[in-house]
């Protein structure tokens, strides 16, 4: 059975490279445009494995995406990667302080990405 | 760039000529590669030697660079180095080290695993290009570089906010030292517990390449360490994959 990813991102190329990307490492994914469908999806879905969201989204953003998530027992652990274009330190930081796992700066290269994934599943 | 460096390109890689040397060729004011090229091979330890060698060789490296040579670094090599007297201050040696992120990435390790030797340990770190270990000491990376193998939380932990992309923390720049160097010439005169140089044997040949593993084996103090990539072999004890010692 293939591991189970949500992409977040507000935009459509964005999604269809990271799912790309996902799918070429085994992954199956699901995509949602902003934070408020993600957490519909997520909260409908019997399993998921790892989020990758962005942060700068209009309504619900990927910081408090990531919050809310982390404030929902059954997300607690769930591995969380932000992939973003805001690549600054502080950033980063704000970005552990809300709990994911994982920081991944846009734009990134498709080894970059898979070491991501591996490191944040304990690989 | 053989006489300059001992680096040996193959039939495959004369595609790199173009678009490698055009820019640098202008950038040195000369008015095409060949001019620049007759300049560089009349002078193999000039300038535009070392230009052209830097242009021609692949800097690509980056942080915790195969994950599992730093697995057996850390589980394994200096574990061992610390058997007989306890944890100590090392010297190490980062030969080739390109921009740096190989000497950085021992530095955070020793950080995290063995502070009370991070200290005191000294690590120098050495390439043939001045340009590279100028950049190297600067230890200013990118979003692409600072993307490979650095977690966020060592981001955080090790880096500040510079210009254009994330630079090493002071605290870990002091621990590192840079120099010039051709590992076709006599190492440093310093013994090493650990003496890494990965991925760059690949472009010696056979002669070339016995005469560097000689001087990288000389360097080393016994019961040190040689750490090479993972497909280049030597002819010492292998305690893992890319790791050798000197008994």
């Amino acid at each position: 059975m293939s591991k189970l990813a949500v992409v977040v991102d507000d935009s459509a190329a964005m999604r269809r490279i990271q799912t790309r990307a996902m799918e070429g490492l085994g992954w199956t994914v699901r995509a949602a445009s902003n934070g408020e469908e993600a957490l519909a999806l997520l909260r409908s879905m019997e399993r998921v494995d790892l989020l990758l969201t962005d942060w700068h989204m209009p309504g619900l953003d990927g910081l408090e995406l990531v919050k809310v998530l982390r404030a929902d027992a059954q997300f607690a652990s769930l591995p969380i990667l932000m992939v973003t274009s805001d690549a600054v330190l502080e950033s980063v930081q704000k970005a552990l302080e809300a709990g994911v796992n994982d920081f991944l700066m846009k734009p990134f290269t498709n080894e970059a990405l898979a070491e991501r994934v591996a490191g944040v599943m304990g690989g | 760039m053989k006489k300059t460096s001992g680096v040996v390109l193959s039939d495959e890689q004369s595609y790199l000529l173009d678009s490698r040397l055009g820019p640098v060729a202008r950038e040195r004011g000369f008015g095409s590669i060949g001019e620049f090229v007759n300049a560089a091979v009349a002078v193999p330890t000039g300038p535009n030697a070392l230009a052209l060698v830097d242009a021609m060789t692949t800097h690509e490296t980056f942080f915790f660079r195969d994950v599992g040579f730093w697995k057996s670094l850390e589980e394994l090599v200096l574990p061992r180095l610390f058997a007989v007297a306890g944890p100590r201050p090392l010297n190490v040696w980062s030969a080739a080290c390109s921009h740096g992120q190989e000497a950085y990435s021992l530095a955070m390790l020793l950080e995290e695993k063995f502070p009370a030797v991070a200290r005191g340990t000294r690590i120098l770190g050495t390439d043939i290009s001045p340009a590279t270990v100028e950049r190297a000491r600067e230890g200013l990376y990118s979003n692409i570089e600072v993307n490979r193998g650095l977690s966020a939380a060592r981001m955080v932990k090790y880096f500040e906010q510079g210009r254009g992309g994330l630079r090493v923390k002071p605290l870990l720049r002091e621990r590192v030292q840079w120099q010039v160097h051709n590992l076709l010439q006599l190492p440093p005169g310093v013994r090493f517990d650990i003496v890494m140089c990965r991925n760059v044997l690949i472009y010696f040949n056979e002669a070339d390449r016995k005469t560097v593993l000689q001087f990288l084996t000389g360097a080393t103090a016994p019961g040190g360490f040689i750490g090479v990539g993972a497909t280049e072999m030597m002819s010492l004890p292998s305690l893992a994959p890319g790791w050798y010692t000197k008994s």
